[in-house]
């Protein structure tokens, strides 16, 4: 009889058994990609129509079709971009990205950039469902200053919350 | 269709409580079950030895100041990491029983977590490490005539400072060369948290006693750490989850 004491509050045993199971994991719900986003201000009259990126170093795909010999990984194609994501690399410390633009103005053209990204990596556990990522702190950000005539940091830390990082102005 | 590991584990986990539950269940729909109400009151009132007697005027408790001092083991946890975690506890509570009313306690324990993702590939591991909490409980029928069965409520304090490992990190962002795999070692943590609860103590032989807690915890400080948050804490628990159980053996040692 002593022990049935202990269960005496039998719904007590099914609020836990309900709060148990409630607290169980339901799979990865936060944003594992890291992203450095870049927002895009115009101050000469220009406009960019579309905007192709490439990332420098990518290992590329042999493709005996392309000309090269090679298909090149696209990382961006955008139409009259204000916003950009890049994808740095995660396992060294500066990411070189070759963006193609073409601009309108009194005439419509095509005229290339290199955006040089200087930061530091470091993997991040988030959760036991989603894993781990890498963060980034940018240390320098600098163009070939074709198009884009300057750079400013935003917000030096890059993670999962998708904030702007840098501001590129043509 | 494939059944993982932890599937496996928390199958047989269930079955066991199963086992435990069933028989205290069974027993209890035969009839056998502590009476209630009018029932209880004609059951306490017709044996005389048991019946309540007034505390003399002035009185204001039934039991001496220091009434016991009672160490405690918790057997859930050990158990659950046998069924059903990769984590586990092992703590020694330790209660002073004053008036039979206020229960100040404190838990010494060990705790350690081993732990690899399904999917990930990484793992996450504590090596033992110490936690203590500090609290008190109170019974709200303090002066009952029975005082080897009570319920009674408690809020306790944590605190816990441990390094964990996560080891075979890798990350694809679907457009560089796949990053890792890499071990971050040594990722150092301090965390107090509290605990709010309720729990029952049933004397079962002599000295010998069981009861179980239920509570909720949060989680007041866990500082930063540039390589995450921490996901296992010694004597917490997994931070994903906000409630606390445990199953105690306990002694009086007076």
């Amino acid at each position: 009889m002593t022990l049935q004491k202990l269960f005496k509050f039998p719904w007590v045993s099914a609020v836990c058994g309900v709060l148990c199971l409630s607290s169980c994991g339901n799979g990865c719900e936060e944003t594992r990609e890291t992203f450095c986003v870049a927002s895009l201000y115009a101050e000469t009259g220009l406009s960019i129509s579309t905007l192709y990126a490439w990332g420098i170093g990518q290992q590329r795909v042999a493709d005996t079709s392309s000309a090269t010999g090679y298909s090149d990984s696209l990382m961006l194609e955008v139409s009259s971009p204000e916003q950009l994501e890049f994808i740095l690399q995660p396992d060294t410390t500066v990411t070189r990205i070759r963006l193609q633009m073409t601009v309108t103005g009194d005439s419509t053209y095509q005229v290339e950039d290199t955006l040089t990204i200087r930061y530091d990596a470091r993997p991040v556990f988030l959760n036991m469902d989603c894993g781990c990522t890498v963060f980034f702190t940018i240390r320098e950000v600098n163009t070939t200053g074709h198009l884009l005539l300057g750079t400013s940091i935003e917000k030096a830390e890059i993670t999962n919350t998708e904030d702007v990082n840098i501001s590129l102005l043509y | 269709m494939s059944i993982s590991p932890s599937s496996i584990k928390s199958f047989s986990f269930l079955l066991l409580m199963a086992a435990v539950w069933l028989p205290a269940a069974l027993s209890t729909a035969q009839g056998h079950s502590i009476p209630r109400g009018s029932e209880a009151s004609q059951e306490n009132a017709s044996p005389p030895e048991t019946a309540a007697q007034p505390l003399p005027e002035g009185q204001k408790y039934r039991y001496p100041k220091i009434n016991h001092l009672e160490v405690a083991f918790d057997l859930a946890s050990p158990v659950m990491e046998l069924f059903t975690y990769d984590y586990g506890e092992y703590a020694i509570r330790t209660t002073l029983d004053i008036y039979h009313r206020f229960l100040p306690q404190l838990v010494l324990g060990i705790g350690h977590c081993n732990e690899s993702s399904e999917d990930a590939f990484f793992t996450y591991k504590v090596s033992p490490s110490f936690f203590v909490k500090a609290g008190m409980g109170y019974n709200f029928k303090y002066n009952d005539i029975r005082p080897d069965d009570y319920y009674w409520i408690f809020a306790r304090y944590g605190f816990s400072t441990y390094k964990a490992d996560i080891t075979d990190i890798t990350y694809n962002d679907g457009y560089w060369e796949a990053y890792g795999p890499v071990t971050l070692n040594g990722i150092g943590f301090t965390c107090h948290w509290i605990e709010i609860g309720a729990g029952i103590h049933v004397q079962v032989w002599k000295k010998w006693a069981l009861g179980w807690e239920i509570w909720y915890r949060n989680i007041l400080a866990k500082g930063t750490n540039p390589n995450g948050d921490p996901y296992y804490i010694p004597g917490y628990g997994s931070r994903a989850s906000h409630i606390g159980f445990s199953f105690n053996i306990s002694y009086d040692i007076f």
